[in-house]
């Protein structure tokens, strides 16, 4: 026969103190495990979020990054009529060339910080589906506007629709705001590619997105690219480009791995500690019980499930808390920047998906198993005779 | 019997509590240290360069807006400038963009003047002077890649469509640098085959006195102003503290991870203070009875729970100290030098004095509650 499940939630309420501590070097666990995975989801969803499947990525054989890529105006032109590739309506083909810089721009709180700056023509916008305006409107060819992400417009100075800001060697003036699907897009500000040219004095682009046509062979047009002799390009889908800029996110994720493990190791002393106290504290009712004709493993389990029980109050105390910091983070500060690898900022948002709440109760639950088992195993190895004549 | 017998004999009583607790003290301050490893690298380069006496000078727009070539000699003509180098970004990689390091063409003839601070070989730096194709290499780089002097190795270019082959001669002997240089001349006739690229990417300006760092600056910034490139002069301070600056969300983050560690350790330790405390209400009295003090209990109670926090402690921080530290830095461009998790020893003291500070905290409440007991009701209550 089974100890009732009361028996385990009185004996907690009784000890107010000590459980509440338990609980609270749990629940400081799970805080820290929800805080570090939203930070690398928030992370992992920037990168990956930006790749559109029909849309690849062309650039000078050999760059990684389309911040460090060149391509010439020629080459540009024979890709805009290599079959394959989608066009609009009229006809013009779904290639969207790009020029990328990283000028200074200033951050509401000061400094400076070097800032993605892509120029784009307006087959840019229709390239980019996961684009959308939530005011405004694309910038107009060579008159200087810009068009800000979300997250840009937010931290930097002047970058709200209507307003003008500085960077290069002019003001540009703000006409339209954009999401994009969290991406890191969103922390980007997109110009005329013609202005960017004469601005970065430059005279070759960075980089090429185009679209394939829809039904056309997505591996061949790739290897279209790669073996034109006209252009030394290769060519990627946009969803293998940013899952391998995502890699440089796995080593965070590992420390982050590492670091709630250690820390939840440090928790399980702490509530073997209580439940070690706890079992000799009531050596002479266990005996009770085990006169009673409840069995050692009833006792065995009653122990551990008081444990888990004990781990569970620290969860739902940690989720609060943990939820609660990542909402602060997010609206007050509106995410944490990051420096890329490609030295430019991008601002992540923590994101807390039910899958991390999911990760955090594991680890919870291990925790109060872990921290339970060995005492339990003490209160059921307990002779009878010997434990009754504590009393 | 002392008092730092019976504070031992204590603690050998309940073992396995002693042990329980030291080892999850131990475990939180190995984290806290390896947590506060990456703002103090960054602290460490900051304050390298606090008394430095050079200067970056840069386009104002962006460090990737080049400068045209001939402001070297302008900058030179300057009064109070005892050395101008330059560096111009070549953005080559050599295996994987995971393995990238940052590398430069640079002026071989102004290494020295520029960076009279660091510990260079003379031969090496007269040979990176002759070689058209030399390259100094900082030691982490060579040790990762296993390069050694004398080796040839290739870089890829990405912002420029040429690879360039460079032949090893000698280090840059700087302990966080991952960089490579190689000769100005060569990048230009690599760019620009039978002409000129006449553009650096930044100076590199050393003042011949602190007091005239100021004057510098604003003479440089003046000479350029309303020109095709306009300049911004910072000193080398200012100039790393706004790279690092980049990486202060995930920092402002990563020190609020070690303050719920170190809240989550107080939590525990502090339990455990209660329990043993709770347990020995009857020898507390007892004690009392026989004449010692409130203070002598109260210091013996504390002294017990700062015991195991330190040693916890110096078990944590001595472990971090020795696992970071050997263990071959991790290489990540994301983090740039602070991946390296090179641990130093302040690191170590503080985590010393944090779990200093956390027995102290956890031990307080309980020891006084102890202290203060009233003799009459603890007697009756375990009669």
């Amino acid at each position: 026969m089974a100890i009732p499940l009361k028996y385990n939630l009185r004996n907690l309420l009784v000890r107010k103190m000590t459980t509440l501590a338990t609980a609270g070097g749990i629940a400081l666990v799970v805080v820290v495990t929800i805080l570090l995975l939203s930070l690398v989801a928030g992370l992992k969803r920037m990168l990956v979020a930006t790749g559109s499947p029909n849309n690849l990525v062309v650039m000078r054989k050999g760059s990684t990054n389309d911040g460090s890529s060149s391509v010439t105006r020629e080459a540009v032109q024979a890709l805009r009529y290599l079959s394959g590739i989608a066009r609009t309506p009229e006809g013009e083909p779904l290639v969207s060339p790009e020029l990328i810089n990283q000028p200074f721009i200033r951050p509401k709180g000061g400094g400076r910080e070097n800032v993605l700056v892509r120029g784009v023509t307006p087959t840019g916008y229709l390239v980019h589906g996961n684009v959308r305006f939530v005011a405004g409107r694309p910038p107009q060819p060579a008159v200087g506007e810009a068009a800000v992400g979300i997250a840009a417009s937010q931290r930097y100075e002047g970058a709200g629709l209507g307003e003008t800001f500085q960077f290069g060697r002019r003001n540009w003036t703000v006409v339209g705001i954009f999401t994009a699907d969290g991406s890191a897009f969103e922390s980007e500000v997109w110009v005329d590619v013609e202005d960017l040219f004469n601005d970065a004095n430059r005279s070759t682009y960075s980089g090429v997105r185009l679209t394939v046509a829809p039904g056309a062979d997505r591996d061949a047009l790739i290897r279209r690219i790669a073996d034109d002799p006209r252009i030394s390009l290769e060519a990627k889908p946009e969803v293998d480009y940013y899952s391998e800029q995502a890699e440089s996110a796995n080593t965070l994720y590992l420390l982050t791995s590492v670091l709630a493990l250690i820390m939840g190791i440090g928790a399980i002393f702490g509530a073997m500690n209580t439940m070690f106290a706890a079992v000799t504290h009531r050596t002479a009712e266990i005996g009770t019980l085990r006169a009673l004709g409840f069995s050692r493993g009833a006792i065995l389990v009653a122990f551990v499930r008081e444990s888990v029980f004990l781990a569970l109050i620290g969860y739902v105390g940690g989720v609060l808390l943990g939820a609660g910091a990542v909402t602060v983070v997010n609206v007050l500060i509106h995410g944490v920047a990051f420096n890329l690898a490609s030295f430019s900022i991008a601002v992540v948002i923590l994101r807390l998906s039910p899958m991390i709440l999911l990760i955090s109760l594991l680890l919870a639950v291990s925790m109060g198993v872990f921290g339970g088992f060995l005492p339990a195993r003490r209160a059921a190895r307990l002779r009878v005779t010997e434990a009754l004549r504590r009393a | 019997m002392t008092t730092w017998t019976l504070i031992w004999r204590n603690l050998g009583r309940n073992r396995g509590r002693t042990i329980l607790t030291t080892l999850a003290v131990a475990f939180s301050i190995f984290l806290v240290c390896a947590v506060m490893t990456l703002p103090s690298v960054r602290d460490s380069i900051l304050a390298r360069t606090a008394n430095s006496l050079r200067l970056s000078v840069h386009h104002k727009a962006g460090l990737t807006y080049w400068l045209p070539l001939a402001y070297v000699q302008k900058v030179r003509a300057l009064p109070h400038v005892a050395g101008v180098s330059h560096w111009s970004w070549f953005g080559g990689i050599y295996t994987e963009p995971k393995d990238a390091f940052p590398n430069f063409a640079v002026d071989p003839e102004t290494v020295s003047d520029v960076w009279p601070d660091i510990d260079w070989d003379p031969a090496e730096l007269e040979a990176f002077k002759h070689a058209r194709n030399g390259a100094l290499i900082a030691s982490r780089t060579m040790a990762k890649f296993g390069w050694k002097i004398g080796d040839e190795i290739t870089l890829r270019g990405t912002i420029f469509p040429v690879n360039l082959t460079l032949k090893i001669v000698g280090r840059i002997p700087e302990r966080l640098s991952t960089s490579l240089w190689f000769p100005r001349q060569y990048f230009e006739e690599a760019v620009r085959p039978g002409g000129t690229f006449g553009y650096v990417g930044m100076l590199w300006v050393r003042v011949d006195q602190p007091e005239h760092i100021n004057t510098v600056m604003a003479a440089i910034d003046d000479l350029f102003h309303n020109s095709e490139a306009e300049t911004a002069s910072e000193t080398e301070r200012a100039f790393i503290s706004n790279f690092f600056s980049s990486f202060d969300g995930l920092i402002r983050i990563v020190m609020l991870v070690g303050f719920l560690v170190v809240a989550a350790i107080v939590l525990i330790a502090a339990n455990t203070a209660a329990m043993s405390v709770r347990e020995r209400i009857g020898e507390v009295a007892v004690l009392k009875t026989i004449g010692f003090r409130r203070r002598t209990v109260f210091t013996l109670l504390l002294s017990e729970g700062l015991v195991i926090t330190v040693l916890g402690g110096a078990l944590g921080a001595g472990l971090a100290y020795v696992i970071l530290n050997a263990g071959k830095s991790s290489w990540s461009p994301f983090l740039g030098p602070m991946a390296m998790f090179i641990m130093p020893v302040s690191v170590m003291i503080q985590g010393l004095f944090l779990a200093l500070l956390v027995g102290i905290l956890a031990g307080v409440i309980p020891s006084r509650g102890a202290a203060r007991l009233n003799v009459a009701a603890a007697l009756r209550q375990i009669a």
